[in-house]
């Protein structure tokens, strides 16, 4: 699925856009434990994180990420969103808490199949 | 050989990352890529993150041979007091402001090892540490560890190496606690599945370009066919009947079953027997006992009846409409994707629809007095006689074929082979015991006649030559010399302990250089 | 819904015997975080933690945070020292093999909500 349209579903706001070629995104991991995100971070994974600081952008741009989802309403040091720039990364922000954000994202992604029939 | 050396700066976590970093671009020039640098990256980045978050200074030194990536990551900190604590995961030293930003999990160092194939550290309380690391580049094997349409989750593993020696033709092995699978002699026939304990293997669920996941109800296509099993997988107090209805709910109003295109096949395989000369003619009913054909009884293939599997023509059938596969092994899932030039097929794994019916399910289940009286007499499903031979189980399969190429099977006139017991009713794929499974479907009363075609094969079956050992012939000979003196070698006992199933395999493994540092740790150890 | 519910719907490994009356428990939010200090703040009573992290001090969080269940995701599974204290202090665990993204998805489509609506 396109990142804008991932984007939409949680009103984020897009403080970097990242690189025009790699807006697909098949996966979406969330956390804020810098070794788990490493290690689910991939070519067409979004990471969903509270943390804000420049090192998640070390972490995008080593694992070929491409796009970074702050929550929370967090407002990222200028350092990330330079190192995001070099790193070709795409971060966005957005209000909701992690765990509304990450419903919103998987109802998006997958379709919403709990409707009462 | 390219030596380089990465300096690290300790205590500025802002910076920090930039070895890595120059470690990948040096990398990307020399063209690693996937998943040995997706391993590499974890490595380097969590050692370089420890000598941040831990040490003063160090260094980080990447020696590149020809077939293997060697690290050392060498610091001058306080070193580490307890190392056995320190590989303990969870167990974390970092400071409350590392933590604050992410770090200390306490997974670095296990993290380390799990992404290496050789592993160490030692370290000096008040000196510093090394950790050391060496990821084999290349092979095939290791770069698609799966079966086509196999998933590998070689961390899963735990090391008990029962799948080696189950696997019908060898393509199994465990090297440093990493299963693989030699997707040249896979059949994808589920063995592998079945036995391990842990969970390693799985029915594929990307598509072969890692496609994203199918969702599932958003204008979900009309039709679904899946195999009649699948509706007995829930239970005693949830018959067939009600997960039928449930599916109709989520929006497939045509819901067919592969075996109806199997019990076809059956029939026309019967009329095609009777006019043919050469006994027995073999029945593809299972796609996987046809790669194992093709793969290791290249001389019955001319036996094999020329038509399609019953997914295939079921995929035929539906081929004007969007249609809903689900898979029961994964020589179906190959078959499907394969199938899906138009990409009109939807191809959803049997785990995945259970877990979207659960939720409906909970609130269907049948109350006793709800359910009526089901018509109990069992469905012939084979097409008995007495010249047909039906039989289930990889190792029956393989004993019957072996008789037949001996021309030992000439009493039969058809054999209908299966790898799973009963038919996809015995895919471990799924949990109900195949027996149990079947009754259900036969007392559910809801065996319908439907027709359909049997379609013949596109193109004939053929031989695989994957397994050759060279396309030159001469070189082919050359090296079945240097697997029959290196097997003569080796101690015969068939262990396992060096990742290959057989003594013979590891021969052949070195020879046809599988995997770098193969060798026989019997030998090594100097055991009689 | 209630957590019982919750258990069956997800398909939720026990880590701790449960009492009847905590299962019926009805369930209307979530929180998906692994900092604690972030649990502390922002956790809405009564609703359902998602986290990787299986240090001890979860407990104690969880139960500041007034947390109903901890659920552990991404196969994580914490210590036995870490069950015992929350089989005292009266708290339920479960584990799931699921990333907290899927598991939040799937409560998010069973109608459970975060803190903002």
């Amino acid at each position: 699925m396109k990142l804008e349209q991932l984007i939409e579903a949680i009103d984020a706001r897009v403080l970097q856009p990242g690189s025009k070629g790699r807006t697909e995104i098949a996966h979406v991991f969330a956390g804020d434990k810098m070794s788990a995100l490493l290690e689910r971070a991939g070519p067409e994974t979004m990471l969903v994180t509270s943390l804000a600081n420049t090192q998640l952008a070390c972490v995008a741009e080593l694992m070929d990420c491409p796009a970074l989802c702050l929550v929370d309403g967090a407002e990222p040091d200028p350092t990330l969103l330079e190192a995001a720039a070099r790193g070709d990364t795409a971060v966005v922000v957005c209000a909701l808490d992690m765990f509304e954000t990450c419903g919103r994202l998987y109802r998006r992604l997958y379709g919403d199949d709990s409707r009462r029939s | 050989m390219i030596t380089s050396c990465f300096p690290i700066v300790g205590g500025k976590l802002d910076d920090a990352g930039s070895a890595s970093r120059r470690l990948k671009e040096q990398l990307k020039q020399i063209g690693v890529d996937g998943q040995i640098m997706r391993r590499i990256m974890i490595a380097a980045y969590e050692a370089e993150m420890n000598v941040v978050i831990h040490a003063f200074k160090g260094n980080l030194w990447v020696r590149l041979d020809r077939d293997r990536f060697n690290m050392e990551v060498i610091d001058q900190g306080p070193g580490i007091a307890d190392l056995d604590l320190a590989m303990k995961p969870g167990f974390s030293t970092a400071s409350a402001e590392a933590k604050q930003l992410g770090f200390g999990a306490g997974m670095g160092l296990p993290n380390i090892k799990k992404a290496s194939d050789l592993f160490e550290v030692d370290s000096h309380a008040g000196k510093g540490t090394r950790v050391r690391s060496t990821i084999y580049l290349k092979t095939q094997a290791v770069e698609q560890p799966g079966g086509r349409g196999l998933s590998v989750q070689a961390e899963l593993c735990i090391g008990c190496l029962d799948c080696l020696k189950a696997c019908p033709t060898r393509a199994l092995r465990v090297w440093n606690r990493r299963p693989s699978i030699l997707s040249t002699l896979c059949i994808e026939c589920t063995t592998c599945i079945g036995v391990c304990r842990a969970g390693v293997f799985k029915i594929r669920e990307t598509g072969r370009n890692n496609q994203p996941r199918e969702p599932i109800a958003e204008a979900a296509p009309q039709t679904l066919v899946i195999p009649r099993a699948f509706l007995t997988q829930f239970g005693s107090k949830i018959p067939p009947r009600i997960v039928l209805a449930v599916l109709r709910n989520l929006g497939f109003k045509d819901i067919r079953f592969t075996e109806e295109w199997e019990k076809e096949l059956r029939r026309t395989v019967r009329s095609y027997a009777a006019e043919q000369q050469l006994y027995p003619v073999i029945s593809p009913i299972c796609p996987a006992v046809i790669g194992l054909i093709e793969s290791q009884f290249p001389s019955l293939i001319a036996q094999i009846a020329p038509f399609m599997t019953p997914i295939e023509a079921a995929v035929e059938a539906c081929s004007l409409r969007m249609a809903t596969f689900v898979p029961a092994c994964p020589s179906q899932r190959t078959l499907l994707e394969q199938a899906d030039l138009s990409g009109r097929l939807r191809i959803v794994n049997p785990a995945e629809l259970s877990g979207r019916l659960i939720p409906r399910l909970r609130t269907q289940s049948d109350t006793p007095a709800s359910i009526q009286k089901q018509n109990t007499r069992p469905t012939r499903n084979g097409s008995h006689g007495p010249a047909v031979l039906e039989a289930w189980g990889v190792d029956n399969v393989v004993e019957i074929l072996e008789k037949t190429e001996k021309g030992l099977a000439g009493e039969f006139r058809i054999l209908e082979l299966s790898c799973c017991e009963k038919g996809c009713y015995g895919t471990p794929v799924f949990e109900e015991n195949p027996y149990v499974a079947q009754k259900r479907w036969s007392a559910s009363g809801l065996e319908r006649w439907r027709p359909v075609n049997v379609v013949s094969a596109k193109s004939p079956y053929r031989a695989r030559t994957g397994m050759r050992l060279d396309a030159d012939m001469g070189k082919a000979i050359e090296k079945l010399a240097r697997i029959d003196e290196l097997a003569a070698s080796l101690p015969g006992r068939d262990c396992g302990a060096c990742g290959s199933p057989s003594c013979a395999s590891l021969a052949e493994d070195i020879v046809l250089d599988r995997h770098p540092g193969l060798e026989c740790p019997v030998l090594r150890r100097g055991e009689p | 819904m209630n957590l019982n519910q919750i258990v069956a719907a997800l398909g939720l490994q026990s880590l701790t015997p449960a009492s009847a009356e905590s299962l019926q428990i009805e369930i209307s939010r979530a929180h998906a975080s692994d900092l604690l200090s972030d649990v502390l703040a922002n956790a809405p009573s009564g609703g359902v933690l998602l986290t990787i992290q299986v240090h001890l001090n979860v407990i104690a969080v969880a139960l500041h945070a007034m947390q109903a269940a901890v659920i552990f995701t991404s196969g994580m599974v914490p210590e036995e020292a870490v069950r015992n204290k929350a089989m005292e202090e009266g708290i339920p665990l479960f584990a799931t093999k699921e990333s907290t993204f899927d598991a939040a998805g799937r409560l998010y489509g069973l109608g459970i909500r975060g803190q903002h609506e």
